[in-house]
């Protein structure tokens, strides 16, 4: 049971636990530092999942550790509630503020969600003031010394390590979150959201949801500190202190928890240290993050070496990949699948049926009434001169545009009621123009995302089945390694798929279109800007997806030679409209294509 | 009754002259550079701070205060653009907006270290008897700067609608490349549009200043005023600046004296959140076309 | 007038554009044909500053303009219409205009009359804006705007993309006597006839380098053109 992941998801914990019992040497006052550096930690940690994650910034922080502090607190005072329970309460009421600030903030990005968010802010402060009777308003509210079955935690020794155990506890789920599937999930829709979508990961549900755990912990860290305080009142929770939360992802680097967390530590306890010069300190902070942001974009934690990526575990078990082997090696089977297959027999239903389909932007009629067929198991290319329509068609069927009229029928379905996000699931993936791999996430990370099974649930188990190193965790890296393998990335499985070179990425986008076994693969432009010899080991590649799994392929080039030697069929389309559809040899001689391309044949003046 | 409320409105729209010129600057520097300035708030700063010099220390008139006012906020903001933003930018436009927020708190430290009090007064732009129209008194001073911020935000759309640089600006803000196929140098032109955004600021500072003080808070609260209009108004939009700064004013004024003055500084809180939930393009759009 | 050598132009790992040089003087046209992507956009954008250059010369009336950027070489009177046109949404048609007239420095400019006097169809929209205008309209303001400047050269980046055939044809006309008037232009073109109608010398470009270089009238006839396009 502990195998790498489990260690990667316990660590930031223990190491808050081994840091709170360390400080049981310390004298009073620096334990009480060390409590507020272990719960700017969990802060840090929580803003690490916003602001470095989900790149969502948020001005609220100071909101939520309030929502927790009062709620704790009136949960003891008013209620007689237990310590203990009354940290759940906070965290439930945090949950659902963040809710209740994300469904309008998501809607929108960078300075909107950030002013969404300061609005929350700045009422949740206001409320707080003027509800006397409940909080007491600007005078504060008295917190009572917190008790767990008798004991009572005076001491800041013993509050230390109640805090450091509490604080251990609170930070577990949001790290198995985040290094697992659902972090992944965060780091791919901030990489590409189209690509994302297009795998099934619903951007605003993954983002709500981010807002929702991260809101829960800060409100937890308020409901734990607010004992220590004695006193809380709302304008120790106001905007500034919003804004220097802020500081801890991004000079204590945003892309990890780590980095979160160390941030907070060292943030949080550089007042004290600073105590001389405590005037200087809001400027000296400011002057920190604008060099940080200049300097060290990533935060200091990716200067640690090694820190930003780790290798991964080893193989969890051998075992024969389920996929083609790279065919590139086997010279006899490169004779084989030089030569393209003829046509397959249309057998009843077609995979793709286009019918009537039209699409304008204002006066102009980008594709207008496009009716053609795809069979299950073809390859069919799709190609024009310059302002055909062939990328708004294209778009149409994978469901980043809508159509205006006609329908597209996918095995019989019509897809306009379909959702992006849902198209993975009927069988069909696609790759983009501009190689769309998630660049800060490993090539295997890429493959498995591309298996499809992104919902919010789903990522949240299989986050805990990677912790646990499950039979599902393993079977889907060996399916992940068989995809990659499958491409001729093996070698590179732990590579950050951003240092890839552009051939391989577009492998790598091929690979994480076919692990699902969809029914058919939408390529956009797959060899342009690659090397001949590139070109020509796709083509192989794609004709081996082809025969030995059956996939439909449906690609758009310009590379008129590729497709040739590639489809089976081919449309072609001219100013919106086909011209012509036929087998590709028939397609490429055809009079009126040769004349779309070249011109009207006319006499010069 | 009427009176009242014809006071309370002149003081709204007293107040909201000025959060539309620091509405206007923040959307000339969006509009421009794509860079949303949560640093706008120290401009302002800076504008009044200036104006305590020029008034209260060196005894020159008010209107060498609205002169250096404008032109110390324009350095200020073109320096912060080419020394620290231009660079991040370059890099990652995320980070741009941290660091504004950043500038913004540090600038305001830098004032209360050097001043070190709470607040500096500045005298009033305009003595004399105050008007009244029945029975609401109108001073000189509301009157002075309803119409002079006004008219400074008026002349700084005008500038931008029909001057040959506004006109460079405007083609720079719509369309970059197609701005630089017309020779207007993107440096320069954002060079201008930060000092333009910055002035207006600064003028907004040097307005605000005899009613507000200058301290480390006017930068906070011009720059949640100024954003709140610019949101109002649709981010894009100069008129739309104009207009919900205006309507801010009133807004806090009507709130503060109907309802209580705590509901005053919620009330740009809940405009702010109601303009983004229900019409988030503002009060005018800007129209975009689809290229071919 | 304008030489351009060992041009080189990438994007990230993509290689756009390698090895393209050719001298164009006043008063002829060039035509820079090929399929899409082979690079003749990334050609006529880097020699204007537009889009970076990895590496290569570009010297236009005696001066070399390979390090100065777009707003700076349009002053010197080498000016381009994008693929995009890339004109401005709010924007009447005489404000582009007016827009264009600014990048000259000591040119006299042309008056927007002239530019009515060659497109009479934009005259009756002068005070439109230009995003209502139609695709022939927007590509003829486009046109018109970067003669403003009165330029000794014009780079058009697939002036007929998209346009019907009627407009076509007289945009074929209006290129004519741009030319005839003493300034140069470089055709970017995919439509063979079009380029062969207008001018003296082509190159074809594919996958980024040059395929095929010689006079327009072997063009036309060629085999390995056809071929450059569907191979």
């Amino acid at each position: 049971m502990f195998s790498g992941p489990l260690v990667r998801v316990l660590a930031p914990s223990l190491f808050l636990l081994a840091l709170s019992v360390a400080g049981l040497g310390l004298p009073s006052y620096w334990q009480y530092v060390l409590a507020l550096s272990v719960s700017a930690a969990v802060i840090g940690s929580a803003l690490a999942m916003l602001v470095g994650y989900a790149r969502c910034i948020t001005i609220a922080t100071g909101a939520m550790l309030a929502i927790g502090a009062y709620s704790g607190t009136l949960a003891v005072l008013r209620f007689d509630v237990p310590f203990l329970a009354a940290l759940l309460i906070a965290s439930v009421f945090g949950a659902v503020a963040g809710f209740v600030l994300a469904v309008p903030g998501v809607r929108f990005r960078s300075h909107n969600m950030a002013m969404v968010t300061f609005v929350f802010q700045a009422v949740v402060i206001i409320v707080l003031r003027q509800s006397k009777s409940l909080t007491g308003g600007a005078e504060g509210l008295q917190v009572p010394v917190p008790h767990i079955l008798g004991f009572s935690f005076s001491d800041d020794g013993h509050f230390l390590v109640l805090c450091g155990v509490l604080s251990a506890l609170s930070i577990l789920p949001l790290v198995l979150l985040l290094e697992g599937a659902f972090g992944k999930n965060l780091r791919a829709v901030a990489s590409n959201e189209n690509a994302a979508r297009a795998f099934g990961i619903n951007v605003n549900l993954h983002l709500v949801t981010a807002f929702v755990w991260s809101s829960a912990v800060i409100a937890c860290a308020g409901a734990i500190m607010a004992p220590r305080f004695r006193i809380i009142d709302p304008d120790s929770y106001g905007i500034l202190a919003s804004i220097f939360a802020l500081t801890y992802p991004i000079v204590g680097g945003m892309s990890s928890i780590w980095g979160g967390l160390m941030g907070g530590i060292v943030l949080r306890a550089l007042p004290e240290v600073l105590r001389p010069v405590a005037d200087y300190l809001e400027l000296i902070f400011c002057v920190l993050v604008v060099l940080t942001i200049l300097f060290f974009p990533q935060g200091f934690a990716s200067m640690v070496p090694g820190f930003a990526r780790r290798k991964a575990a080893k193989n969890v078990g051998a075992g024969e990949p389920t996929f083609p082997r790279n065919v590139i090696e086997d010279k006899n089977m490169i004779e084989r699948l030089a030569a393209p297959a003829t046509s397959p027999e249309p057998l009843g239903r077609p995979l793709l049926r286009i019918t009537g389909v039209s699409k304008s932007y204002g006066a102009l009629r980008a594709v207008a009434d496009v009716s053609f067929d795809v069979p299950h198991h073809a390859i069919h290319g799709l190609m024009g001169p310059n302002g055909a329509g062939k990328t708004t068609l294209f778009n149409m069927v994978s469901g980043l545009t809508l159509h205006d009229q006609g329908e597209v029928f996918f095995d019989g379905m019509p897809l306009s009621t379909v959702p992006v996000e849902a198209r993975i699931g009927l069988g069909m993936t696609r790759t983009f123009q501009h190689a769309a791999v998630f660049d800060k996430l490993t090539c295997l990370d890429n493959a498995r995302i591309g298996i499809g099974r992104n919902g919010i649930w789903q990522s949240t188990i299989r986050s805990a089945q990677w912790a646990l190193s499950l039979r599902q965790a393993s079977a889907e890296y060996k399916a992940a390694m068989g995809a990659l393998d499958a491409v001729g990335l093996a070698a590179r499985a732990h590579a950050l798929a951003g240092s890839l070179s552009l051939g391989d990425q577009r492998r790598l986008e091929i690979a994480r279109a076919i692990i699902s076994q969809p029914k058919v693969i939408l390529l956009d432009e797959p060899v342009s800007g690659v090397s001949i010899d590139e070109a020509e080991s796709l083509r192989l590649l794609l004709i081996t997806i082809n025969r030995e799994l059956g996939t439909g392929i449906v690609i758009i080039e310009h590379n008129i030679g590729f497709l040739v030697s590639l489809c089976m069929r081919i449309s072609v389309m001219s100013e919106g409209r086909v011209i012509a559809d036929d087998d590709a040899k028939v397609v490429v001689n055809d009079a009126h294509v040769r004349r779309a391309y070249f011109g009207e044949r006319e006499t010069a003046a | 009754m009427i009176s009242e409320f014809v006071m309370i409105v002149v003081g709204g729209l007293k107040m909201g002259a000025i959060y539309s010129l620091t509405a206007i600057g923040i959307v000339v520097i969006h509009k421009a550079t794509r860079t949303v300035n949560f640093a706008h708030g120290a401009f302002v700063l800076c504008g009044a701070y200036v104006t305590y010099g020029v008034v209260e220390v060196l005894h020159i008139g008010y209107w060498a205060a609205f002169i250096l006012a404008s032109l110390a906020a324009g350095l200020l903001a073109t320096v912060l653009e080419f020394g620290i933003l231009r660079p991040i930018r370059q890099a990652d436009s995320f980070a741009v907006i941290t660091a504004t927020i950043f500038i913004g708190i540090g600038l305001a430290e830098i004032y209360r270290l050097v001043e070190n009090t709470e607040m500096l007064a500045v005298g009033g732009m305009i003595g004399g008897w105050p008007l009244f129209i029945g029975d609401a008194m109108i001073t000189r001073e509301q009157i002075a700067v309803v119409v002079g911020a006004t008219i400074a935000a008026t002349f700084g759309i005008a500038i931008f609608a029909y001057a040959r640089f506004g006109r460079g600006m405007r083609a720079m803000a719509s369309n970059p490349r197609g701005a630089v196929i017309c020779g207007y140098s993107s440096d320069a032109m954002n060079a201008l549009a930060w000092f333009v955004g910055g002035a207006m600021a600064g003028l907004a500072g040097a307005f605000a200043a005899p009613s507000t003080g200058v301290s480390a808070e006017l930068s906070i609260l011009m720059v949640t005023a100024g954003f709140a209009a610019a949101v109002i108004g649709g981010f894009d939009s100069l008129k739309g600046a104009l207009l919900g700064g205006l309507i801010l004013g009133v807004a806090e004024t009507l709130a503060a004296g109907y309802v209580s003055s705590a509901m005053k500084n919620a009330v740009s809180f809940l405009l702010i959140f109601v303009v983004l939930l229900c019409r988030p393009q503002g009060l005018f759009p800007e129209a975009k076309i689809r290229n071919v | 007038m304008l030489e351009v050598s060992n041009l080189r132009v990438t994007a990230g790992q993509m290689i756009r554009l390698e090895k393209l040089d050719f001298v164009l003087d006043a008063g002829s046209c060039l035509a820079l044909l090929g399929p899409n992507g082979a690079g003749k956009t990334a050609s006529v954008e880097s020699i204007i500053g537009l889009i970076p250059k990895s590496s290569g010369r570009v010297v236009f009336d005696g001066e070399d303009i390979s390090n100065l950027p777009a707003s700076a070489v349009v002053r010197r009177g080498l000016t381009l219409v994008p693929q995009l046109r890339e004109l401005f949404p709010g924007f009447t048609a005489d404000e582009t205009l007016l827009a264009g007239a600014n990048a000259v420095d000591c040119r006299p400019t042309v008056s927007p009359d002239r530019i009515y006097e060659l497109f009479p169809r934009l005259k009756e929209r002068r005070h439109q804006f230009a995003g209502s205008l139609s695709g022939g309209e927007q590509q003829m303001l486009a046109i018109g705007r970067a003669l403003m400047s009165n330029p000794k050269m014009i780079l058009l980046d697939e002036p007929s993309a998209g346009l019907a055939v009627g407009i076509v044809r007289s945009f074929i006309d209006v290129v004519k006597k741009i030319r005839d008037g003493g300034v140069g232009v470089v055709l970017v073109e995919q439509n063979l006839e079009i380029a062969s109608a207008l001018a003296e010398t082509c190159i074809v470009l594919a996958a980024g380098r040059v395929a095929w270089r010689g006079a327009a009238a072997d063009a036309l006839k060629n085999e390995d053109i056809r071929k450059a396009y569907f191979s």
